[in-house]
């Protein structure tokens, strides 16, 4: 918390090449009771930087427990256990003792599948991942909450009551901000949990094209049930089946030309 | 390459601040712990302490021979309740035969103390009158002030008499419908000699007829309460004797302490001589290497065959005096005293062969065991204190009366308790809904002492005024003789359990899947049969639990019993049937209330009652413990 | 198939004794919870009856102002010459024998705390509440923040929950026995003092720059101690109802919080708390109240009979001996109070006022802040819907 205001500073932020994966997930078992049963087996793969990766599968696969394992939210749950393998993000295995999820979260955005504004202004929203960190001046915190609430699109349609309740605005608005929130406090990886599935079309539209927008400036990945939607946002996509890692490839080859069998059942609606 | 998200901020003693955080609010949680367990030491710590206390009190009785005397004791309270009970129905009998003329007699009292009162200077001058009278009887000035003062003295009491208040004077009403005799006693009294002071002819003619009616019942009843005379004196004589073998046993046990306080006491003394004459006190105390229990108590050992001697005679006079009791009787009341008497004297009789037996085989060295102590504890019938004899601390009056009162509370509460959480969970209308239960919270709001005031106040009275009404007689324990009683604390105590039985019931039919009513529905049954058959079973432990939990609450209760229980400390006379409830009782909460601010730290006293409250303590922990029981399991069915 | 009776409705109801019984059952169960509001407003309805008269005069101000400034004394009864029925309070009736000497006072009766009003008692209640919230709140509501947000299953946490669930059931007399072996005679608690007892065990310290000392010599029977022993039977109650408003705040606002990397304590400050603290505020008050009713704890821990004083105006010294010793005073309380002239004075007539008065006044402050805080709770439940 002491010099907490330097990870925001860019050119302190952990650089990769863009040839290496951002994230490279090595093996991993995972389990919700204590290892009686794994939720997850043998996951491995990795994510490139700068690209969106979506995780798709029948619901029950894992797909949304992998994605919590990659901020370590699954630390919520008492009996929650990485039972075998590892996760690496930037090159450091997040699962290491030294290593604070605080720290990791910091890095590592997230956004629910249920949008969930603090019932406060749109302002103290954005900023409130800033002020966790100890940022209390007021230029620096105006300028990033601008900041990403035009990058999140929200920023022409909030400007004039920026401290009016969050709650007041519609639900595709309520998802922008919230993900206006997790990009304020500058991120490398955005986590996407179903983010669209509490919401309409037209607004699911508009989350899709900001998607789109963000992948210049973070890595995506994103959880969803809606094919139609991984094939629009996505770059790379992995398909999960029953806690395994079924098929993992270039979108375009995963739902034109799968190399599994349950891949090309489930992508063309066979079961699921 | 570099390590990211490291830990960050400063460590203190191995735990950073979110630890630190952590454990203080994991301190104030594990509190709880801590708490319980200070309960529980604190009770068990002053508890245990009371066992040998109590047992060495106990052995004291035994040595001094108060044990032995009190056998005597019981006898004579035993004798004691038969002869007030037979002259209890002797009042009664006179009241109902010959209750105008009691009457008369009674009220004619009143009015001498009236006159006497206020006529005090009137009657100096009628005495002064009478007696320059009697001194000059033929000096007619003399004879015609004596006169005067008398007519001054009529003509005062006839105005008195006249004024006076019928209520006061007659204030037992027993002249209520005999209009003619309280006329005639008035115009009777006017005539009355106040110098003399003998009553009006008219008075005693009511006496002589008073007395004429009940000769035979009056020399029976005086034979039955001469019975125990040779007892009672023996008793008597025995209780003088024992009280003083324990006041020098007591003395002789604290000489060595008294010595070692006094020669303390001398060091800090001023001056030299006050110093030797402490010391020479001191010295003057003889410590003895233990009392001769034996030498004292000689005199009881001997005391066995005049007991016995004693007993057999009280026998013998009493069946006579009983057989001599009359058996017709006008009043109702009289007769059912006089079945009761008759009834109890076999009885008596054999209680006291076997006492007088018991008595015999006292000792003064017999051992007795630690065992025999604590039992005395948890079933001794006496829970006696501050008395100069012995105190008693016999838990089973309390314990009685605090079950006795929970399960009447309980048995009253239990249907209005379910069938309201029935009606309003499964039959109300969501209107009605939305003002029952929280009507029923704010029951419990109600402060227990304000309950208790309302018991004292209202509910007491009006009780025993129901009570009064003929046509309800039949109901047990009617007519009431108290107004405070184990009936009133009971409801008190059912209205102060409803709410929380209400509460819980109502969650546990709320437990019950939707699905098996509307399968029960679904197969055309009605509301109310739904609801009885298939919601009430379903649910059936959550209520126990409730029932339970409502139960832990009212035995626990204090101010309600400690107002309205009326504190007798006795165990409630079974004999009655379900009449029990119209007793009084003391609880093991209200003899705590009552007693722990009049006693000192330390003392047996304050040991008892800390004990009374570890007993208290487990009974409520135990049917918590059962309650959650119940619910576990209900949760994993 | 035709059917022979064609115009018959199938769906008629069919059994009217079942109806009836039906019917029947339905009323008796009404008939039972009716009954219990019944009792309840019969003993609301009389406690105000007779009370009420003794709170409000016919004339302005409309309130009787004594009963609510005055402490208790002792009430006189007397019948004067002309045969008339006096009644009045002891200092009142020394100053009215000064004035007329000549007047004739027939049948002088006196009762013990009958006059005067009921401010000795409402401010020591009032104290007692006080500090029995202000330590039950803290605790409660840190043990409810361990239990709701940083426990995780396992023994301690499973014991802690019997420990409170058992708490719960204890009699309220067992917490007054605790109380008073534990606060009152344990010879350990300190109390900053001029005058050492000599009787402590740990001893006494002096305290430089000063003419106290910090004496470990015990409460005694005390404000402090009576508004633990309240704090300590009130913390089951206010740790469950903490939880209940904790537990109502969703989810998605911790997870929201802690994937920003805020720290737990963060979360828990600026996610949890604020929304929570309105629902804990009302079911604590809620839970306060039900304890404040309370007569057996307080009687021997803290209450008295019989106290002329306001505790701050016993108290002696200044700074912190004035409040240490303002603590340590015994108070007189409202339940006690009640107990003492329902239950300790004989019966009679002249007592009633005060009786009545004084079950009033309480009923309507324990009756009135459940109330409130049950209609606040409602109202701020409707309102917060996340």
């Amino acid at each position: 918390m002491n010099d907490s205001s330097s990870t925001l500073d860019s050119a302190d932020a952990p650089e990769v090449a863009s040839n290496e994966p951002i994230i490279s997930i090595d093996n991993l078992s995972f389990s919700y009771d204590l290892g009686s049963t794994n939720t997850l087996r043998d996951i491995s793969l990795e994510i490139p930087a700068g690209k969106v990766t979506a995780f798709i599968g029948p619901s029950g696969c894992g797909k949304s427990t992998l994605l919590r394992c990659l901020n370590r939210m699954n630390d919520l749950v008492d009996t929650a256990k990485v039972t075998g393998g590892s996760i690496s993000i930037l090159g450091q295995d997040i699962n290491a003792p030294d290593v604070e999820a605080i720290e990791l979260r910091k890095h590592v955005g997230m956004v629910f599948q249920k949008y969930n504004p603090f019932p406060k202004s749109i302002y103290e929203n954005v900023a409130y991942g800033l002020r966790v960190q100890g940022i209390k001046n007021k230029s620096v915190l105006d300028q990033a909450v601008e900041e990403s609430l035009q990058k999140s699109a929200l920023w022409d349609e909030v400007k004039d009551r920026l401290d009016s309740s969050a709650l007041g605005l519609s639900g595709g608005q309520q998802q922008r901000l919230c993900i206006a929130r997790a990009i304020a406090v500058k991120p490398q990886i955005v986590l996407m949990d179903e983010p669209c599935s509490a919401l309409d079309p037209i607004a699911t539209a508009r989350i899709e094209e900001l998607i789109a927008e963000l992948q210049e400036d973070f890595t995506i990945v994103i959880v969803t049930h809606n094919m139609q939607q991984a094939t629009r946002v996505s770059n790379r996509t992995a398909f999960f089946y029953l806690g395994e890692l079924i098929e993992y490839d270039d979108t375009s080859k995963i739902f034109g030309n799968p190399t599994r069998k349950q891949t090309e059942d489930y992508v063309s609606g066979r079961f699921g | 390459m570099a390590k990211h998200f490291q830990r960050k901020g400063r460590r203190f003693l191995g735990v950073n601040l979110q630890g630190w955080i952590r454990g203080f609010f994991g301190g104030n949680a594990a509190l709880s712990i801590v708490i319980l367990f200070l309960i529980c030491a604190f009770l068990v710590k002053e508890a245990a302490m009371f066992f040998p206390q109590h047992h060495r009190g106990l052995e004291l009785y035994r040595k001094t021979g108060q044990e032995y005397v009190g056998h005597l004791i019981k006898e004579v309270d035993e004798y004691t309740i038969l002869v007030s009970a037979t002259n209890q129905a002797y009042y009664q009998e006179l009241d109902a035969g010959y209750g105008a003329q009691r009457g008369v007699v009674d009220s004619s009292g009143g009015i001498m103390d009236a006159l006497e009162d206020e006529g005090d200077d009137l009657i100096g001058e009628l005495e002064d009158a009478l007696d320059d009278f009697e001194d000059e009887p033929d000096d007619p000035e003399i004879a015609a002030a004596y006169k005067k003062a008398q007519e001054n003295w009529k003509a005062f009491a006839r105005e008195t008499i006249a004024g006076l208040d019928r209520k006061e004077v007659d204030s037992f009403g027993r002249l209520e419908g005999h209009d003619g005799q309280w006329e005639a006693l008035k115009e009777a009294m006017v005539d009355w000699d106040p110098v003399e002071g003998d009553p009006t002819p008219f008075v005693a003619k009511a006496k002589a007829e008073m007395a004429a009616g009940m000769s035979e019942f009056d020399a029976a009843r005086i034979e039955l309460g001469s019975a125990g005379n040779t007892l009672k004196d023996l008793k008597n004589k025995l209780v003088a004797e024992a009280s003083q073998i324990k006041k020098e046993a007591v003395e002789d046990m604290s000489a060595a302490a008294r010595k070692a306080a006094i020669l303390e006491g001398s060091k800090k003394l001023a001056t030299e001589e006050e110093r030797i004459a402490a010391v020479a006190e001191a010295e003057k105390i003889v410590i003895r290497e233990s009392f001769p229990f034996a030498e004292k108590t000689a005199a009881f050992g001997e005391s066995f065959e005049a007991h016995e001697s004693a007993a057999n005679e009280l026998k013998e006079k009493l069946v006579a005096a009983v057989a001599k009791l009359p058996s017709d009787f006008k009043s109702q009341a009289a007769a059912e005293l006089i079945v009761g008497v008759k009834e109890r004297t076999p009885d008596f009789i054999e209680k006291l062969d076997e006492s007088v037996e018991e008595a015999s085989q006292w000792k003064w060295d017999a051992p007795l065991g630690f065992w025999g102590s604590t039992m005395k504890f948890f079933f001794g019938r006496d829970w006696v204190t501050n008395s100069s004899w012995h105190d008693f601390y016999g838990l089973l009056p309390l314990i009685t009366g605090s079950l006795l009162i929970s399960l009447i509370a309980l048995a009253v509460a239990i249907p209005f308790s379910i069938g309201a959480a029935i009606y309003v969970n499964r039959l109300a209308s969501r209107y009605e809904q939305t003002f029952i239960k929280p009507a029923i919270e704010m029951i419990q709001a109600i402060p227990s002492v304000v309950l208790g005031f309302f018991g004292i106040m209202v509910l007491g009275e009006g009780l025993r005024e129901l009570s009064q009404i003929g046509a309800l007689s039949w109901v047990p324990g009617f007519p009431m003789q108290e107004r405070l009683n184990i009936i009133n604390a009971g409801l008190l105590l059912a209205l102060m359990a409803v709410p929380t039985i209400f509460t819980l019931c109502e969650d546990a039919l709320n437990n019950v899947p939707r699905s098996y009513s509307e399968a029960s529905l679904a197969l055309g049954a009605s509301k109310l049969q739904t609801v009885t058959k298939v919601v009430v079973p379903t649910a059936i432990s959550g209520i126990l639990a409730a029932v339970l939990l409502g139960l832990g609450r009212i035995i626990g209760e204090t101010m309600v019993v400690l107002l309205v229980a009326g504190n007798k400390i006795a165990i409630p006379d079974f004999g009655e049937g379900l009449g029990v409830i119209a007793q009084p009782a003391h609880t093991m909460t209200g003899i705590i209330a009552q007693e722990m601010g009049e006693v000192s730290a330390g003392t047996l006293h304050f040991r008892a009652l800390f004990l009374v409250g570890l007993v208290l303590f487990t009974i409520s922990l135990m049917i918590n413990v059962a309650a959650q029981r119940i619910i576990k399991r209900l949760g994993h069915a | 198939m035709p059917e022979e009776t064609p115009s018959t409705n199938p769906f008629q109801a069919t059994s009217s004794k079942r109806k009836v019984k039906d019917r029947i059952g339905t009323v008796i169960f009404a008939c039972f919870t009716y009954f219990v509001l019944a009792c309840a407003l019969f003993i609301f309805g009389k406690i105000t009856y007779d009370g009420a008269p003794v709170l409000f005069t016919s004339e302005a101000p409309f309130i009787n102002t004594k009963f609510f400034t005055e402490s208790p004394q002792t009430l006189v009864e007397f019948t004067n010459g002309a045969g008339e029925l006096i009644r009045m309070d002891q200092t009142d009736f020394t100053v009215f024998k000064e004035e007329n000497p000549d007047v004739t006072i027939n049948d002088e009766h006196t009762f013990s705390y009958s006059g005067g009003g009921i401010a000795g008692p409402l401010v020591g209640t009032a104290l007692l509440v006080l500090v029995c919230m202000v330590v039950s709140l803290f605790i409660g509501v840190a043990a409810a923040i361990y239990l709701s947000e940083y426990a995780k299953k396992g023994k301690l946490v499973s014991a802690i929950r019997l420990a409170i669930m058992n708490l719960a059931g204890v009699p309220s007399i067992v917490y007054g026995l605790f109380g008073f072996a534990f606060f009152c005679l344990a010879p350990w608690f300190p109390v900053f003092t001029y005058e050492v007892n000599a009787e402590t065990t740990i001893g006494a310290f002096k305290i430089p720059l000063t003419d106290g000392y910090l004496s470990f010599q015990g409460w005694g029977n005390s404000l402090l101690a009576g508004g633990l022993t309240l704090a300590v039977m009130a913390l089951p109650v206010i740790i469950a109802a903490c939880e209940e408003s904790l537990k109502a705040v969703p989810g998605g606002f911790r997870e929201a919080s802690l994937a920003l990397g805020a720290t737990r304590w963060q979360c828990i400050r600026t996610a949890v708390l604020p929304y929570a603290a309105p629902g804990i505020l009302t079911a604590s008050v809620l839970g306060v109240t039900r304890v404040a009713g309370e007569t057996a704890p307080i009687m021997f821990t803290a209450a008295v009979a019989d106290k002329a004083k306001m505790p701050w105006q016993d108290a002696q010294g200044s700074g912190v001996f004035w409040f240490s010793d303002m603590l340590t005073q015994s108070v007189q309380a409202l339940p006690y109070h009640i107990y003492t002239v329902s239950a300790r004075l004989p019966a009679h007539e002249a007592i009633n006022d005060m009786r009545y008065g004084s079950v009033f006044v309480f009923l309507i402050l324990v009756v009135g802040f459940a109330m409130t805080s049950v209609v606040l709770r409602a109202r701020y439940r409707n309102k917060l819907k996340w």
